[in-house]
């Protein structure tokens, strides 16, 4: 059996089992030729095998989603965790210092309400989320602003969480040359 | 042309069918565009983003499917995924046809069969994917989902008279295309 065989029967295995299998992490560990066949028969399971069942937080994330809410919000809410909490954990998670928590929290707070594009995040910063909201990675559910017809950008919620307006001090926070913070937040993709 | 004569299965449109589509096939949408390797990871999730609210739009306005409901969400991600990869690349270029308004929608030009003299899939994507935006739209509804053309008109809020003209002109361009060589 061929290292590509091996690699989509791994593939078929964990994902009937509903383990989540990474298709990217599974690319990465093939030459850059054998990539296209390996990403093809890996669309051919997912074409062929019934779609696992979703997690009770996937579902959560749904109808928020098609209620019109942030499905983060809700995911945290969930959670029973505040803000401040998820922002300090993920502040840990991505080594920021202290000093630049609240910069995290203005990002943390766009995001959290669809106002960040998504492409611009790092995947530190999803792999973070995901860890401290305690979800497998391909099942967090998030939003950014809807791309319209003429390619502007437009946030998919017009509500954000009550309560949650941007203190004097996080605005403060933000500082006039992009830096370590930013990038992650707008640095993507990659 | 060929079209099914069976009815495909309407779905309801009320959230719990939603609900459940959705979030089966949530993963699964973003394995599957990961596995092309033509996105990084922020990239995909704006095109699973896509994808979904665009389903969702599609099963409330009570959209029927004539491939079952997974294959024709494999087959929209494959859509988004090229318009996206194409307009992030600046490659996307697409015929207007002069007088027509520029539409910057994404390529929804998949194919799955034969639509008149036209023939093989890939071409059936090309030509679907020169089109007018609206033009686009309108076949691809038409021929490769199997809608019919008053349905055409609900789904994208134009009148059945419109969906009309704008079928004759979209055929008519085609014809132009292939036969009469014009670009």
């Amino acid at each position: 059996m061929s290292g590509i065989d091996a690699l989509e029967q791994e593939f078929r295995r964990e994902y009937a089992a509903g383990r989540h299998p990474d298709a990217a992490a599974f690319l990465e560990r093939v030459p850059e030729q054998q990539r296209e066949e390996l990403g093809r028969r890996i669309r051919e399971v997912l074409a062929g095998e019934p779609p696992p069942d979703p997690a009770p937080e996937t579902l959560l994330m749904v109808q928020a989603m098609l209620r019109g809410e942030p499905p983060l919000l809700q995911l945290r809410a969930s959670r029973g965790m505040s803000r401040d909490e998820v922002v300090s954990q993920l502040r840990d998670e991505l080594d920021i210092e202290p000093a630049k928590e609240q910069r995290v929290a203005v990002y943390y707070h766009e995001l959290e309400t669809g106002q960040l594009p998504l492409a611009g995040i790092r995947d530190r910063v999803f792999d973070a989320v995901a860890k401290v909201m305690g979800v497998a990675r391909a099942s967090l559910m998030l939003q950014g602003p809807e791309r319209t017809a003429d390619g502007t950008a437009q946030p998919v919620f017009a509500r954000a969480e009550p309560g949650a307006e941007m203190s004097l001090d996080a605005l403060a926070a933000m500082p006039g040359e992009p830096d370590e913070v930013d990038d992650l937040f707008t640095g993507g993709p990659g | 042309m060929r079209k099914e004569t069976t009815p495909a299965p309407r779905l309801s449109g009320n959230d719990h069918d939603l609900d459940t589509v959705v979030a089966e096939y949530w993963e699964p949408v973003l394995q599957w565009i990961r596995s092309t390797g033509r996105v990084r990871s922020g990239e995909a999730e704006e095109v699973r983003q896509e994808v979904f609210l665009r389903v969702t739009r599609e099963i409330r306005s009570g959209m029927q499917y004539r491939l079952p409901i997974g294959a024709a969400i494999y087959r929209i991600t494959n859509w988004t995924l090229q318009g996206y990869v194409a307009t992030a690349a600046g490659r996307r270029e697409r015929e207007r046809p002069v007088g027509d308004t520029p539409i910057n929608e994404p390529v929804d030009h998949g194919a799955q069969v034969a639509i008149d003299q036209v023939g093989q899939d890939e071409a059936v994507e090309e030509i679907f994917g020169r089109l007018h935006g609206q033009e686009g739209r309108l076949m691809t509804l038409h021929y490769l989902e199997g809608l019919e053309l008053s349905e055409v008109a609900e789904v994208m809020d134009i009148t059945a008279n419109n969906a009309h003209q704008i079928h004759h002109r979209a055929k008519k361009r085609i014809h132009q295309w292939l036969v009469e060589g014009a670009t």
